[in-house]
């Protein structure tokens, strides 16, 4: 895994400067001006990949998962691509049995009374990135997307990033779109709506599970104070002794309680912190069929709409 | 949510100027006039156009664009512009944060929506490569551990494993570690500090040690975890002052300086992310200063190592675990009534709900159990007799030695006589240097004479007894690989000069960490010596050797047990064989006999050492209680009485450790955690 730390460091900072190897695991960096500000002003950095490295070049920085060093290389990398417009120009979806598919997939609303031309239509996507952070007992980060189709609102989670990078060859798709319903706010505001709505489970049982242990040790902990200051008190009784003295250390105990049943509630409680870090238009065909439905006495236009990188189908209205 | 029609309407561009409140359009179709447009900025996001005429009139454009709200970006393509684009919604909107009161969207997602919105677009490459970026720099939950990537020389067994992940997920942090001598507790001990640093979720660490074990913990964590830790007998911590324990981020201590009275108040007024406690079988007695330190302490986290939880009660161990969870086990009263048997406070009942309690916040490892092979380790003294010149020299230095020692002068220190005393008892070339470098600088005449003296034998002598017996056991060993110890650089080099008949590879501290897999790499490969200073090869994998020889002794008995350890460990399939080479009637012999005899130590297990000199109780170290018992002496005799007595409270302490081994074992057998 240190191997492919170093080679991606290596990859990333001869993108903001210039690398050569520098022996046994480490590298030296000669960096671009506008870098220099993230590492201090530098305009050299010797890293060491191993601590065996940074024992050979006592100058070097180590460089290892969860080091400090990692996390600035990375809102330099971050702030350096941190949007993009992704053509999915590779991903070649095809018309045919487009109704047929999304039919499998969802129930039309209505009864159908008119079939269009199948078509590919241009759609764009706002694919947000966030950071999120489970910060309880522990700390679990993982990155997770959600992405919004702009035309219709519709959202996707957890979409393979590899797959965007296997299909885009970086040329724009000219091609007949739909119009925009959505706002890039509006966007982001049903993206954190459903990624809330992802998460809210898996936090819920961690939650309760903590709750739980939280519960049992401040009553653990309840219950041996009240016996220390029972005990204490006894003393009241004792010949030659001093009520005041005795009140003095039972509030001392009593406010010693006090604080270790705050500290365990600050220790079990859960925070889950989502930060947006990266932002993606990503545009691709999707092959769709003009529709008009009858509801009724209603009758409406709608799109059925086949996407082949989500593999899901959807009738829309219009 | 309505979709809009799939339409799309295009005019000709003329010019089209956009900034933060207005969009100047210069539109036209062919053979028209350019009709401007000034569009003030509202928040509706839709339009619909649908007639061409509409446009080509201007017949409410305007007020069909005006409904347009931010609009930003235009989809050019070549001279034609779609009427519509990607659309940023209110720059002051309030972004709705869903309620809910341990969530948080905590980033401001205008700047990157504003970047889409003016279509300033990072690169494919550096979009995709920050991603990759990123998830180097994710923190993962406990079930996957990161520390392992950190460590360095260090070999992670199993049962390390599951207990880092049974204290991190189970015991949330505060865990008593017992497992048996040997199974590395300390590794354990420095894994865990590393998950919690290496998630940010620990920043301050204090380290609370016997004395003896300040400098060595601090090597363990600078070594194996490439953590700096300041320690608090150092310069720069008594120059801070009471700030010293708030300034410095990971402290290691001894118990017995933090609870100092005048200490306290500083010491318990400082946060601690992280407390580690080791040999934390001192903190038994709830009464102690030291326990009421450790309880008051304001800690996250909190790890007590020990491998003898219970001396001599039971109630030591509910002390231990108040300090982890107080009320873990109820009350005092309720412990005794629940768990001990009254006649003898030594035989816990109801041993499976005991079991079940202390198994939430313990973890003791046995070596029985962790499926791992300890072979044993047979010792052989290999006592040879000074040859003269030897003999001579070796004299020189005694008297030398007991010249001066007792007058601790500035020219001649005691800590250049304990010097030359053990380079002595390593080999005549050892010597040299030193000797070479004292009559350089300011002497008084007598010990001029005595030092010159000194040097010109030494630097004449090249026989030595000790060499000539290790010849004679390598020739007996045949071809068997053999680790060659000695403490001096330049016994090294004269060693090598002196086997350059045999297939030899040299390791020391000097050597880069590429030389220092080489060397390594041709042991394992050709070579059958491997001649290794003792600051060359913590960590390095050795068990494929199992023949060691001492060429000469350190006098600290834990640098013994690390050059046995480099064979001796978790891994080595045979037994080990130590050839212990020594002077007769030098200091060192008598320490060898102590060692040998009295407490066994080349066939303890690593890691019991430890206990055993920790119940000696010395402030002082080791070494310099034996320097000063040579120094101070008058004569052989003499010094030779004071080692025995020494010797025979080391026995003593041995005796008494192998009976608190017993009774742990007796009351604890296996706990896994959780």
């Amino acid at each position: 895994m240190a191997e492919n730390l170093e080679s991606l460091a290596s990859r990333f900072f001869s993108t903001v400067g210039i690398v050569e190897a520098a022996g046994y695991h480490s590298i030296e960096v000669l960096l671009d001006e506008p870098a220099q500000a993230s590492f201090g002003g530098r305009e050299r950095l010797r890293l060491a990949f191993s601590p065996e490295a940074v024992h050979e070049h006592r100058d070097a920085e180590l460089v290892t998962y969860g080091s400090s060093f990692l996390d600035i290389m990375t809102e330099l990398a971050t702030a350096r691509g941190n949007t993009a417009h992704i053509y999915l120009n590779g991903l070649n979806p095809t018309i045919g049995r487009t109704l047929e598919k999304v039919r499998g997939q969802t129930r039309i609303p209505g009864h159908l009374i008119e079939v269009g031309e199948e078509q590919l239509l241009l759609f764009h996507h706002a694919l947000f990135l966030f950071k999120v952070s489970l910060i309880g007992e522990e700390r679990e980060e993982s990155f997770q997307n959600v992405m919004v189709d702009l035309h219709t609102g519709w959202t996707s989670s957890r979409i393979d990033e590899q797959s965007l990078r296997l299909y885009t060859s970086g040329d724009p798709i000219t091609r007949k779109e739909t119009n925009l319903l959505l706002s890039l706010v509006q966007a982001y505001q049903i993206a954190q709506e459903q990624l809330r709505a992802d998460m809210v489970t898996q936090v819920k049982t961690h939650e309760e599970d903590l709750k739980a242990a939280c519960k049992l040790e401040q009553k653990q902990v309840s219950e041996h104070y009240q016996t220390l200051i029972a005990r204490i008190e006894e003393g009241k009784t004792r010949k030659g002794s001093d009520p005041e003295r005795v009140d003095a250390r039972i509030r001392a105990t009593r406010a010693d309680q006090e604080f270790r049943l705050q500290d365990l509630e600050k220790r079990y409680r859960l925070v889950l912190e989502m930060n947006l870090t990266q932002l993606a238009l990503v545009s691709y065909l999707k092959a769709a069929v003009p529709l008009r439905l009858q509801q009724g006495k209603l009758i409406r236009p709608g799109i059925a709409i086949w996407d082949s990188l989500t593999r899901q189908g959807y009738i829309t209205e219009i | 949510m309505k979709p809009l029609l799939p339409v799309t309407h295009s005019i000709s561009l003329h010019q089209a100027t956009i900034d933060a409140d207005h969009i100047l359009l210069t539109l036209e179709l062919a053979g028209t006039l350019p009709v401007q447009f000034d569009l003030v900025l509202s928040d509706d996001s839709r339009i619909k156009v649908t007639r061409q005429e509409e446009i080509l009139s201007g017949k409410g454009l305007v007020k069909r664009l005006s409904r347009l709200g931010n609009l930003s970006q235009w989809v050019c393509q070549g001279d034609q512009v779609t009427a519509r684009g990607i659309i940023l919604g209110q720059r002051d909107a309030v972004i709705e944060k869903p309620a809910s009161g341990n969530l948080h969207f905590s980033a401001d997602p205008f700047p990157l929506l504003e970047c889409v919105w003016k279509g300033d677009f990072s690169p494919l490459e550096s979009f995709f490569l920050a991603r990759e970026v990123s998830d180097l720099s994710i923190k993962p939950g406990f079930d996957q551990l990161l520390s392992f990537q950190v460590a360095r020389g260090v070999t992670i067994y199993p049962h390390q494993v599951n207990t880092v992940k049974a204290v991190l997920q189970k015991m949330r942090g505060r865990a008593l570690l017992c497992d048996e001598v040997g199974l590395g507790k300390t590794v354990e001990a420095g894994l865990l500090t590393m998950e919690y640093i290496l998630r940010g979720m620990v920043k301050k660490v204090l380290i609370l040690t016997p004395p003896s074990l300040v400098h060595q913990w601090q090597d363990e964590m600078s070594q194996k975890f490439n953590q700096d830790f300041v320690t608090s007998d150092a310069d720069e911590f008594a120059a801070a002052g009471d700030a010293a324990w708030s300034r410095f981020p990971n402290i290691i201590a001894s118990v017995d300086l933090a609870k100092r009275a005048e200490r306290m108040p500083q010491v318990l007024g400082t946060r601690f992310d992280l407390v580690i406690v080791d040999e934390a079988h001192r903190l038994r007695h709830r009464n102690t200063a030291a326990w009421k330190l450790v309880n008051a302490l304001d800690k996250k986290y909190i790890l007590l190592l020990t491998a003898t939880p219970v001396q001599n009660d039971l109630d030591e161990l509910f002390n231990l675990i108040t300090l982890l969870r107080p009320g873990q086990l109820k009350t005092v009263t309720e412990f005794h009534k629940r768990f001990v048997n009254q006649s003898d406070h030594l035989k816990p009942r109801n041993v499976e709900q005991l079991t079940f309690q202390i198994s939430q916040v313990m973890v003791r490892n046995r070596r029985s159990s962790t499926g791992i092979i300890f072979t044993r380790r047979q010792a052989q003294v290999i006592s040879t007799e000074m040859i003269p010149e030897e003999e001579r020299l070796y004299r020189l230095v005694t008297k030398l030695v007991r010249d001066f020692y007792p007058q601790n002068q500035k020219l001649l220190s005691r800590l250049i006589l304990k010097t030359l005393q053990t380079e002595m008892g390593s080999s005549p070339a050892a010597i040299v240097p030193t000797t070479e470098s004292l009559l350089q600088g300011p002497l008084s005449s007598t010990q001029q004479i005595q030092v010159q003296e000194i040097a010109e034998l030494a630097k004449t002598l090249r026989q030595s007894a000790k060499l000539a017996a290790l010849r004679k056991a390598l020739a007996a060993l045949g071809g068997e690989k053999v680790v060659l110890f000695t403490h001096y650089f330049a016994t090294l080099q004269w060693l090598k000069e002196s086997l350059n008949d045999y297939p030899l590879v040299v390791y020391y501290g000097g050597l880069s960490a590429r030389e220092k897999d080489e060397a390594i790499e041709r042991f394992h490969q050709d070579a059958q010596i491997l001649l290794s200073t003792d600051s060359g090869g913590e960590g390095r994998n050795l068990q494929f050797c199992h023949i060691m020889f001492n060429f000469d002794l350190p006098w600290n008995p834990m640098r013994i047990e690390q050059r046995i350890g480099r064979l001796s460990r978790i891994g080595q399939q045979k037994d080990v064989f130590i050839f212990n080479l020594s002077n007769r009637g030098t200091v060192e012999d008598q320490i060898l006999e102590i060692l040998d005899r009295k407490i066994n130590l080349f066939e303890l297990v690593v890691g019991e050492l430890d206990l055993i000199l920790g119940r000696l109780g010395e402030e002082k170290d080791l070494e310099e209680t034996i320097m000063e018992m040579v120094g101070t002496s008058r004569n052989d005799v003499e010094m030779k009485q004071r080692l025995d007595q020494m010797g025979t409270q080391m026995q003593e302490a041995r005796e008494q450790y192998e009976k608190v081994k017993s009774l742990d074992d007796t009351l604890f057998g296996e706990v896994t955690g959780g």
